[in-house]
């Protein structure tokens, strides 16, 4: 490589390499780390863990909403990949999204039973040196 | 003095002192509004030279619920309290915040989330 021009192309080569499905799989290395922990946050709390959660009619059975967590990747998000970790909620599983809401934030009456911020404060960390791995073993070799 | 005892510390007033840790502790049946929960959602233990054995230097996240009978009121409370909470010691920062309305006691709640991050004053 020889001057700045030359620089500029090899960048320009690096940034087309790594878009697609090596950096798709970076991110998806973090967002595997971070459900996995709600996951296990979720199956562990004592009201999802013991009884079915009933709420305004809604009756969530114990771990439905440890299922209910799911990671995806955005596309066309602008970033070179994008996942994120959610709790997938539609009429057919109970609005278990809304039920959850309730349990990480609490309502007036209920107090607050976090499991969703715990769990991504707990693996921070360990999300990043999954992505971190991902990227030296994916993007080894690349000019 | 502990995170919960400097958020106690700092809001009380603001509402008489109707203001709880994890509960709103007076009777469902008669609650008196404007009122202040506030919970610690997490705490993470940040290793310091003595190692994490001190509470005294873990990063606190606590969540503030802000609680009145009319929009306006409770406005004005998330106000007073964002306010109250910027001299803090150890100083905290504000994360995230939403404001919602609950059927069930038909009133306006704020919430506030607030980091402490202790282990920065190492």
């Amino acid at each position: 490589m020889q001057g700045l021009s030359d620089l500029v192309q090899a960048f320009a080569q690096l940034k087309k390499q790594a878009s697609g499905a090596p950096a798709r799989k970076v991110t998806a290395a973090g967002a595997a780390v971070v459900k996995k922990a709600i996951k296990q946050r979720a199956a562990q709390q004592p009201t999802l863990a013991d009884a079915p959660f009933v709420r305004e009619g809604k009756v969530v059975q114990p771990g439905a909403i440890a299922r209910a967590v799911v990671s995806k990747y955005i596309a066309d998000s602008g970033a070179a990949s994008q996942h994120i970790v959610a709790i997938a909620s539609n009429p057919g599983n109970g609005h278990i999204g809304q039920v959850a809401k309730y349990l990480e934030f609490g309502t007036v009456k209920m107090p607050p039973k976090p499991f969703v911020r715990p769990a991504v404060q707990a693996s921070a960390g360990a999300a990043v040196a999954a992505m971190q791995a991902a990227l030296e073993a994916n993007f080894k070799g690349l000019a | 003095m502990s995170v919960p005892q400097v958020v106690y510390t700092a809001l009380r007033g603001l509402v008489s002192d109707r203001c709880w840790p994890n509960r709103f502790a007076q009777p469902d049946a008669a609650p008196v509004w404007p009122a202040i929960r506030y919970v610690v959602v997490d705490a993470a233990a940040e290793a310091g030279l003595c190692g994490t054995d001190s509470e005294d230097t873990d990063d606190v996240r606590v969540q503030i619920d802000l609680v009145a009978s009319t929009y306006a009121l409770m406005r004005t409370l998330k106000a007073q309290a964002i306010a109250a909470l910027a001299a803090t010691d150890p100083p905290c920062s504000r994360v995230s915040s939403f404001e919602t309305y609950d059927a069930e006691t038909r009133t306006h709640r704020a919430m506030l989330e607030y980091v402490f991050q202790q282990s920065s004053a190492l």
